[in-house]
């Protein structure tokens, strides 16, 4: 017999907030007659998918892709909406960890109850349970209620038990490293000891390098779809490259709307910076690293407000500020009206990325901080000599001497 | 070995999930499963009591109060049984949300496993009975021996009952609460209590499609009447609890794919 999974264009819909009559009613009709729910949630889109022995499948997708609802498909556990699966072999899936756990009975007893899960007989569980105890670590706890267990405890036990099973076709849902750091690694090298020995696995997982290691094939699950299959190093560096555009994006998105000049009291007003660059200062909204860079600021004030401050930061994406400088005002100008402020930096050490200027006039008392009036900008910083490889923080001079000793 | 889609591995789960039903049941109370056996009998000595010494009702043609004990309790003993089976089993899909949300077995076994959990209840039972009536000089014949006939098909009809009601639960949590009153107006209308010459003409009539009440018969036939239970009504509800059960076993597998986003 030859071991093999089979999707063919699997899709499953759940319905939102419809009526549990609707559910059941729906439940009972054949695949073809089914009604569509009157509110819905594709959660995997046409599917197709064939596996074969030898076969180490990971899946990988953002949160809500439709992994759990995949894996769930091909269990049994869940019937697709539409599509046929065709599974040759006995499926094992570890979706959960310590279902059933008993929070009276001891460590020992909790391994037995387990094998009766799983259809095992009691001599089966005999046979493997000193192996199953010694991996656990609980030492004298064993024998205690699991009530007495600390959560950590508790999660070795469950991961203990899973390791003696002796799959066909295995199915495993991520988060499977347990306990400390020390247990994290021995049970993820028993995972994929696990895993050589069943004869086809699917394993979801967001460490891109467990599916590395353990898989020969992955697929990339985006909105239910299955947008890439392949090789996993390619596909999950074809993730995290999307990944990482997505996330800036939707960071970009949130850091441009502070973009602006802004007056919060009459008579102040800050223009929106000019940022100049190069030997001879350019002006540009793309600044080269590690060359010179000037802001130059035009602000309005009245000159009466002795305690006046500016203020001037610069932001990465993430909200982290890597620059900042807060001056009186009074100590470099002295009548009322526009002036024209100017920073310089010698070299720019910032790294090729996104940054935003926020110039801020404000009171000085350390109290409460009145804003006169601020103005944001982004402006972005490029590089023509990227190291090879890394993507350093900074591009910080430094002079490199080689001594021979 | 294949049995309506069930073979023996799945034979040996559904074993193990009777076992862990029972255990479940009594766990963390310090007489355990004792309490599986106490039950019962704690409730058939207050009725051999009430009925017995204070009541002292007789059936006609009886010489004993006992009798009327006797006859209730061979009545009402598989009734207990039949309670316990379909209150378990009603909620055996509900009640096993990390198993069926997380494993790939057959779920259809929790059904029919916690349907036998009924078992104990009428074990008890019985041997109580046979107790009841060594100690007032009744005779127990060799008709006794067509007892686990009657149970098998009782505990077919409850299968029946309960792969339905567990698979509707699902969807309808309400029925878990309107089941101790369904099964409270049953035994009312199940001449379990009163004998069936008692019952009013309407009952009479509907008890002829009532399986509880050929249930309840057989077992009388064989216990109280020294006699073998009726034919057609042991036929009645085999056939009937054959094909509901199997026609709900198909349901059960039709709907047992959604309970995942349910439960």
């Amino acid at each position: 017999m030859s071991y093999y999974v089979e999707l063919n264009a699997v899709s499953k819909i759940f319905s939102v907030g419809s009526s549990v009559i609707e559910d059941f009613t729906n439940a009972m009709k054949h695949h073809d007659t089914k009604e569509k729910y009157s509110k819905e949630k594709v959660a995997v889109n046409q599917v197709t998918l064939k596996l074969h022995e030898g076969e180490c499948l990971g899946i990988i997708g953002r949160n809500g892709a439709g992994k759990s609802t995949l894996l769930r498909m091909i269990t049994g556990i869940t019937k697709p909406t539409s599509g046929k699966i065709h599974v040759n072999g006995k499926v094992t899936s570890i979706l959960t960890l310590g279902i059933g756990l008993r929070e009276e009975l001891s460590g020992r007893e909790n391994i037995y109850v387990d094998g009766e899960i799983n259809g095992k007989s009691r001599a089966e569980v005999d046979k493997v349970i000193d192996e199953v105890i010694a991996f656990a670590e609980l030492d004298k706890f064993i024998d205690y209620p699991l009530r007495t267990y600390s959560t950590g405890m508790k999660a070795r036990l469950a991961f203990s038990m899973i390791t003696y099973i002796d799959p066909e076709i295995l199915i495993i849902d991520e988060t499977l490293s347990v306990g400390d750091a020390l247990f994290s690694a021995k049970a993820t090298a028993r995972i994929l000891e696990i895993c050589k020995r069943g004869k086809i696995v699917i394993l979801v997982s967001h460490g891109m390098s467990a599916i590395n290691d353990i898989c020969n094939r992955c697929i990339y699950l985006k909105d239910g779809s299955v947008i890439m299959d392949g090789r996993p190093e390619a596909v999950t560096k074809a993730y995290i490259d999307e990944v990482k555009s997505e996330d800036e994006a939707a960071l970009m998105v949130r850091f441009g709307s502070h973009v602006g000049n802004q007056t919060l009291v009459p008579g102040y007003m800050i223009e929106k910076p000019v940022m100049l660059t190069g030997e001879t200062l350019l002006k540009a909204i793309r600044i080269e690293s590690a060359q010179k860079f000037l802001i130059r600021i035009v602000a309005k004030f009245p000159y009466e407000t002795n305690d006046l401050m500016c203020c001037v930061r610069i932001i990465r994406l993430d909200e982290l500020i890597l620059f900042q400088r807060d001056f009186n005002v009074v100590d470099y100008f002295s009548s009322s009206g526009e002036h024209c402020l100017e920073l310089e930096f010698p070299i720019l050490h910032l790294r090729p990325a996104v940054y935003r200027l926020d110039v801020e006039l404000r009171e000085r008392s350390v109290v409460n901080k009145l804003i006169y009036a601020r103005s944001s900008s982004i402006f972005e910083v490029y590089s023509l000599s990227r190291p090879a490889g890394g993507q350093p923080m900074l591009y910080y001079p430094v002079s490199i001497k080689v001594n021979l000793i | 070995m294949n049995l309506l889609g069930f073979n023996r591995f799945d034979l040996r789960l559904l074993i193990n999930l009777l076992r862990m039903n029972i255990r479940d049941r009594y766990l963390g109370s310090s007489l355990g499963i004792l309490w599986a056996i106490v039950n019962p009998i704690f409730m058939l000595s207050i009725f051999t009591y009430i009925f017995g010494f204070v009541f002292k009702i007789k059936i006609p043609g009886s010489e004993t109060t006992l009798d009327y004990v006797i006859w209730l309790i061979s009545g009402y003993g598989p009734w207990l049984a039949t309670t316990e089976s379909i209150m378990v089993g009603a909620g055996s899909v509900v009640g096993a949300t990390g198993m069926v949300k997380n494993m790939a077995f057959k779920t259809e076994l929790l059904p029919i496993a916690a349907t036998f959990t009924g078992l104990i209840n009428l074990v008890v039972s019985l041997i109580f009975l046979f107790a009841l009536i060594i100690f007032s000089g009744g005779s127990i014949t060799w008709h006794i021996f067509l007892l686990p006939l009657v149970i098998m098909i009782q505990f077919i009809w409850l299968a029946a009952i309960t792969i339905w009601l567990s698979a509707i639960a699902v969807f309808v949590r309400d029925i878990l609460q309107l089941l101790p009153n369904i099964l409270l107006v049953i035994l009312f209308a199940t001449p379990i209590f009163y004998p069936f010459e008692n019952m009013p003409d309407i009952i009479k009539l509907i008890s002829y499609a009532n399986p509880f009440f050929h249930i309840a018969e057989s077992y009388r036939a064989i216990i109280i009447n020294n006699n073998t239970p009726n034919l057609w009504s042991i036929l009645f509800v085999l056939v009937l609890s054959l094909m509901l059960f199997i026609w709900g076993l198909k349901v059960f597998r039709r709907t047992k794919g959604y309970f995942d986003s349910l439960l």
